[in-house]
């Protein structure tokens, strides 16, 4: 194979780097409480790929490698219960005041 | 796996056991006819005798010396045990302010004992983690239960708001720090907190780079969100303030204190390899955390808010012994003493708090006018607990202020953090007397009697005696503390 089409470490850091930046505009500027969400889920899902090149690529044989596969089956898993919890908060902040934009939830104020 | 290892986290199973005990007693007895009562009060009352309960393995544990325990995935040593502790009796404490506040709560009493039961069990992990990916179960079993309870009243949209706000940063905050720590992982290549600080210290003498920087930056926006740290602290005053109050005193010591914990533990061991100037940085976040909560609580009308900012200026306190942590034992044993202490004014604050609110129907500083004309002893308690958070001389807050600025001063580099404190000191008495004032020299009276409950008069009585009794005899906690701070001298 040619050298040019080898993809690396590099590769796999550079597409998580930039999904991650995109959760994070999304969280940023986004005023919908679920894709707020989305761009959270996003984040993780970069850190995911992040884990999953560093133990593809960078870590010694043996134990190390898997710990990072480990690590991200359990982030997915925790993803899902922070989006369920998550959800149901929005859900019941919806029947109650109509809204799922944080900006207009503003019974607090200083 | 040797059966012995699990007496090593029988703190852990004793808690698991317990959430889903409440939570099992809650199904099982009939909540209407003549078991009504036993389903009213037992799974409180379990959750607070189990809470307390688990100090024994506690004690049992506390001593032996420093291990690392489950393949390495958490470290118990008198440091954590000290956390452990403490994140007990805040349950405890909590529960017994909880059961007045939501007795006409009409879904989920139970449930909410349960709940706070989990939170614990989630303190005490994330205090003893020593492996990254148990940090993350444990972060996220902090997070979980605290943004449902902070939620918890469903009908008030005030509540839900501070749900959602809690959730979002915090969520948002929680993958950033996970998106860091996969960065640490992937260059110490290992998720193991003592082996990676030795890798990655390899890894800064062979060149280093900006990954490392980026990488505790990052850890700091998750770990500072938990702690409430300028700038990272804006949820902070809309959530204790949309909070049903006994969830607020939780939030406002539990996970902070947790949160100190694992910061303490992860900056000493991989703050130096991974940035060296880390404790510049954190200094001037301190003193920043220090300004904002104490400059925006001047002008707080509402007593939640009032002590959101407050709590947030004790973290600045808090995170100079952080700063000054690695190189003497002084620190590391002012930093878990000051830790206590504030548990102990915080929550009574708190007590009284709720207190005037449940009799008021708000949380309005106006609200105390001539307090202590209709409550004299729940004003007294309230002024002590006021001037302890100040630092005033015969309370224990004033032990633990002369500890952290002590320390400060004794390193010599950081001398100015112990003045930055001092001055901020003297601004908190500004807002704490003026609290004071209106319940002492207020010509009107918003009250005119107090109806007290059992469980919160225990928790003032508690706070109230823990206050006094270890700001003018220390002694016994300062020699706690100084065995809770071998950790220094441990890695």
């Amino acid at each position: 194979m040619s050298q040019y089409l080898a993809v690396g470490l590099t590769h796999y850091l550079v597409v998580a780097a930039l999904l991650f930046g995109m959760g994070l505009f999304a969280v940023i500027t986004r005023n919908h409480a679920v894709a707020v969400l989305l761009g959270v889920e996003l984040m993780l899902n970069a850190a995911n790929i992040n884990l999953m090149a560093f133990s593809r690529f960078r870590a010694s044989a043996g134990m190390a490698a898997l710990q990072g596969q480990a690590f991200a089956l359990i982030v997915i898993a925790l993803a899902a219960c922070e989006a369920v919890v998550g959800l149901a908060i929005i859900l019941v902040l919806y029947r109650n005041m109509a809204t799922v934009n944080p900006d207009e939830a503003d019974e607090l104020k200083w | 796996m040797p059966i012995d290892d699990l007496t090593q986290v029988s703190v852990q199973l004793h808690l698991t056991v317990l959430a889903i005990l409440v939570l099992a007693l809650d199904l099982v007895i009939p909540r209407r006819g003549t078991w009504g009562l036993l389903w009213n009060k037992l799974p409180a009352g379990v959750a607070t005798a189990g809470l307390l309960l688990g100090l024994y393995p506690v004690a049992l544990l506390w001593g032996i010396g420093p291990r690392t325990e489950f393949s390495g995935c958490l470290a118990i040593n008198n440091f954590v045990l000290f956390f452990q502790g403490i994140f007990l009796v805040v349950g405890a404490l909590v529960i017994l302010l909880s059961i007045d506040f939501f007795r006409n709560l009409r879904q989920g009493y139970n449930e909410y004992f349960s709940l706070i039961v989990f939170l614990v069990l989630g303190m005490t992990v994330l205090a003893a983690a020593n492996d990254l990916v148990v940090l993350v179960v444990a972060f996220e079993l902090v997070s979980i239960p605290s943004y449902v309870l902070a939620a918890y009243l469903r009908r008030d949209p005030k509540s839900n708001e501070a749900g959602l706000k809690y959730f979002l940063y915090g969520a948002a905050a929680s993958a950033m720090m996970l998106y860091g720590l996969t960065i640490v992982y992937g260059l110490g290549g290992t998720t193991n907190l003592l082996a990676l600080g030795e890798k990655l210290e390899a890894h800064v003498i062979a060149g280093g780079g900006l990954l490392a920087p980026l990488a505790l930056v990052l850890m700091g926006v998750g770990l500072g969100y938990k702690i409430a740290m300028a700038p990272f602290h804006a949820w902070a005053p809309d959530v204790y303030e949309g909070a049903p109050t006994p969830v607020t005193t939780l939030l406002s010591v539990g996970p902070k204190a947790a949160g100190f914990a694992i910061v303490a533990r992860v900056l000493w061991q991989l703050g130096q390899p991974l940035l060296g100037g880390w404790p510049m940085l954190v200094a001037i976040l301190a003193t920043l955390t220090m300004f904002t909560g104490n400059l925006l609580a001047l002008r707080q009308t509402n007593m939640k808010r009032m002590l959101a900012y407050s709590s947030i200026a004790h973290a600045g306190y808090m995170l100079i012994a952080v700063v000054v942590g690695p190189n003497t034992e002084w620190a590391a044993q002012s930093l878990v003493f000051y830790i206590g202490a504030y548990v102990l004014m915080n929550v009574g604050a708190f007590a009284v708090a709720i207190l005037v609110e449940r009799n008021a129907g708000n949380a309005l500083i106006a609200s105390y006018d001539g307090l202590a004309r209709s409550a004299p002893l729940a004003a007294a308690a309230m002024g002590i607990f006021l001037l302890s958070l100040t630092g005033i001389p015969g309370t224990v807050g004033f032990v633990g202020k002369f500890l952290l600025f002590g320390a400060a001063i004794n390193s010599q580099t950081w001398w100015w953090l112990a003045l930055v404190g001092i001055i901020n000191s003297v601004i908190s008495l500004y807002y704490y007397m003026n609290v004071v004032r209106v319940m002492y020299f207020s010509k009107a009276r918003h009250l005119e009697r107090i109806r007290w409950s059992a469980g919160v008069a225990a928790v003032i009585c508690v706070t109230l005696a823990g206050t006094l009794a270890l700001g003018i005899a220390p002694m016994p906690l300062l020699s706690i503390t100084a065995h809770a701070s071998y950790l220094a001298a441990y890695f």
